[in-house]
């Protein structure tokens, strides 16, 4: 019933070919700078868990339990709808005045927030890891408790977890495609963007899934060569 | 590894490749799947006062619902037996891609007919004639499109008349320096925009416009503003060479012109007692006239 | 804060609830079925069952779910030649998606059943398919039940993004009924405090079945 003329030059076509590049340099530094929140983010809910100190516990527990099990595409909304109208009156107006693509400083806030969230559970695996001595012996030393957090355990936690860690920034990878649904115009919004114009979306759809696929099976490979030099001996916690 | 990723979607493209060429590339028209399973698929729109809207009851409603309730009768006489119409959402983003792979049978939503569009789908004759405009809040700086230099416009990102209208005029520096155009799913997110103050304008065809203010929880905190920029007439999207299809739709709606039943399902909408107040330009008028072919 | 529009709306949005644990069900049963076949398969030392599963299984794997809903909504029909529901390639797209997924759960699942039991098995004369059936199946699912509950919550949770292509699922009913009465901060809260709930009664569940292994095991 249906004829379908592929038409593949609408990936290299001017001014089509740049949108679709346009668009996957957006996945790129969108993903990159949600990780870049994430990472520091996800440490510090981490460690707040693990502190001999109840508040702390408390509300690391809470931040983890809330973003895991709200849909992220929830948060994107909620970030992207409700929360300039929860901000006061003039620093909503000045948002929408000077910030110019409001969208995806908001969809990397969302996505930040939530792998964070995310990564506090793969670093705080990593963390309940380390054997429970290390932290006594390294106070023997003289090191203060940061100290020995600095020196001695969290490099050695997240040495551990850092097949997890890969796997987290993946899925970070794959959750910016949300940020299509609040306008931003990252590698699959411009797949479908491409296609409301030429109407040829398998060829668009099918570059979108090409880019996804090349990049996680990139990230693998290097993420092995990364784990086997950092590794461990003795000591690997692998994918659940 | 990588080899074999590459090898089995070589094969699987291989697979798509041949798969298109060996199918036929006719098929039964619309006309006999609809008398075949008593069944008619038509897209309409969500967040479009008053085209297709969810009103205050949650009910989904609409003047091109009950154009759609025209044709489905239509069917029913023509066949002599009940015709389920069944209603499918569509946005402006999905509009053609759900007719063209067959999802509706007609898609019936304010839908702008362009030659490129003309490429992928096929169009009924126009039913409606409308141009765009800008919505702004009340008092706004804001009267025509010089205006719009530098400020944010909001757009449906399905909209691609409205999207190419916009491109020309900054392209023929009529707004300079150009403005900001940010993206909506559709017009109902774009209205909520405007609301919270995300754009300055939103710019769409008036009939939408209209139907924005209309239904906005103050009307008067808004207005239709700037002179028509493009040039809008509807029509009903239809799949692709479905020459049966097509003259079915096209004869229904010339008999609701004829008859009269296309006027006063305009006025239910349009006219005074209507959910907002849009009467009939002259040029639409002389439209619909042109077009009541005789029997 | 206006509660009254989560009340006035209340009937419109939890019918999507209900659509929304429907296609869980589905998902979950249709995904974990598929990803047996798949987990055994990439546990095969068959090369043309090996091969072919585990490409299946790192593909959908690298793909974003959107993507992969887009595909089965607007472009599988186009190739196929007939169109798909909404509610059919939705489901379709998640159990095709989740089933990758449950594979390597029901991989890490059979490994862990100690290899004795697949021996034991054959030595008294069952056929591969009654070894799996009878034996290590029922071990594997109970070591697995904390992973799979898991993953039901990341399908629940995952519904929501039957939104783009405009399913009448939970959040998209919280979204269409955000449009018309403009009250996002209320609505949003609304809609994330119900997944927040339901996903913590899962989540709390699952922590529970790995903890009530834990003991057994000893």
């Amino acid at each position: 019933m249906l004829h379908y003329d592929f038409d593949w030059s609408v990936l290299w076509r001017h001014p089509y070919g740049k949108m679709l590049l346009q668009g996957v340099w957006t996945t790129v530094h969108l993903s990159l700078l949600a990780w870049a929140i994430a990472l520091p983010v996800g440490v510090a809910i981490a460690l707040c868990r693990i502190m001999p100190c109840r508040p702390a516990r408390l509300v690391g527990g809470a931040y983890v339990e809330t973003l895991r099990n709200i849909p992220l595409l929830v948060q994107l909304f909620f970030w992207y709808f409700a929360v300039p109208s929860l901000l006061p009156g003039k620093t909503e107006r000045w948002l929408y005045a000077n910030v110019r693509d409001l969208s995806y400083v908001l969809g990397v806030l969302a996505l930040g927030t939530y792998t964070a969230a995310r990564v506090a559970e793969a670093v705080r695996s990593g963390l309940l890891a380390v054997p429970a001595g290390q932290f006594r012996a390294a106070l023997s030393t003289g090191l203060s408790p940061a100290g020995t957090y600095r020196h001695v355990i969290l490099p050695y936690a997240l040495r551990v977890v850092i097949p997890l860690l890969s796997t987290e920034f993946l899925t970070c990878f794959k959750n910016s495609s949300l940020a299509m649904t609040i306008g931003v115009m990252e590698t699959t919004g411009m797949a479908n963007y491409i296609d409301s114009f030429t109407f040829h979306g398998l060829e668009t759809t099918t570059a979108a899934s090409l880019v996804y696929l090349l990049t996680s099976l990139s990230v693998i490979v290097l993420m092995s060569r990364i784990e086997s030099k950092m590794r461990i001996p003795g000591m690997i916690a692998r994918e659940r | 590894m990588m080899r074999k990723l590459f090898g089995a979607s070589a094969a699987a493209l291989l697979l798509m490749w041949t798969a298109n060429m060996a199918c036929p590339a006719h098929a039964e028209s619309v006309m006999d799947k609809i008398e075949r399973t008593g069944k008619v698929n038509m897209g309409h729109r969500e967040g479009a006062v008053p085209f297709g809207y969810m009103d205050e009851k949650g009910q989904w409603v609409g003047f091109d619902m009950d154009l759609g309730a025209e044709l489905a009768k239509a069917l029913e006489t023509k066949f002599g037996k009940k015709i389920e119409y069944i209603k499918t959402p569509m946005n402006p983003k999905n509009r053609i891609p759900l007719v063209a792979n067959g999802t509706v049978d007609v898609g019936i939503g304010s839908t702008t007919i362009t030659l490129e569009r003309e490429e992928a789908v096929d169009f009924s004759l126009p039913y409606f004639l409308t141009g765009t405009k800008l919505l702004v809040p009340k008092g706004s700086p804001i009267r025509d499109y010089r205006q719009l230099a530098g400020k944010k416009v909001g757009v449906g990102s399905g909209s691609t008349a409205n999207i190419k209208g916009l491109q020309k005029a900054i392209d023929a520096k009529t707004i300079d320096p150009p403005c900001e155009m940010v993206l909506f799913e559709d017009h109902a997110k774009g209205f909520l925009g405007l609301q919270q103050g995300k754009i300055d304008a939103y710019f769409t065809d008036e009939a939408m416009l209209a139907g924005m203010r209309a239904k906005a929880q103050k009307p008067d905190d808004w207005e239709v503003v700037a002179p028509f920029l493009t040039y809008e007439p509807y029509g009903f999207i239809l799949p692709r060479d479905d020459s049966k299809w097509r003259d079915f739709v096209n004869a229904t709606l010339i008999r609701m012109y004829k008859d009269g039943t296309f006027e006063k399902l305009y006025n239910k909408w349009f006219g005074p007692g209507g959910q907002l107040v849009l009467p009939m330009t002259g040029e639409y008028r002389i439209m619909l006239k042109v077009l009541s072919f005789p029997d | 804060m206006d509660l009254q529009v989560i009340a006035r709306n209340l009937e419109f949005m939890a019918g999507g609830l209900v659509v929304t644990f429907e296609i869980t069900a589905v998902a979950l049963a249709g995904g974990l079925l598929w990803g047996i076949l798949l987990g055994l398969g990439r546990l095969s030392r068959i090369p043309w069952i090996y091969h072919p599963v585990t490409v299946y299984v790192h593909f959908f794997r690298s793909q974003p779910l959107i993507l992969v809903i887009f595909w089965f909504y607007f472009l599988v029909p186009v190739m196929i030649g007939k169109p798909l529901g909404a509610f059919v390639s939705t489901l379709i797209a998640f159990v095709a998606f989740e089933a990758a997924y449950f594979a390597e759960i029901v991989r890490g699942g059979v490994q862990s059943v100690s290899g004795g039991q697949a021996a034991a098995g054959y030595s008294c004369g069952l056929r591969y398919h009654q070894v799996q059936l009878y034996i290590i199946l029922p071990q594997a699912l109970r070591n697995m039940l904390p992973a799979l509950t898991t993953q039901a919550v990341v399908i629940f949770q995952d519904t929501s993004l039957a939104y783009v292509i405009g399913l009448r699922e939970f959040l998209r009913r919280v979204n269409l009924v955000d449009t018309r009465e403009a009250r996002s901060i209320e609505l949003y809260l609304f809609a994330g405090t119900v997944y927040l709930v339901l996903c913590s009664l899962g989540s709390a569940a699952a922590r529970r079945l790995e903890r009530r292994r834990e003991v057994g095991l000893s």
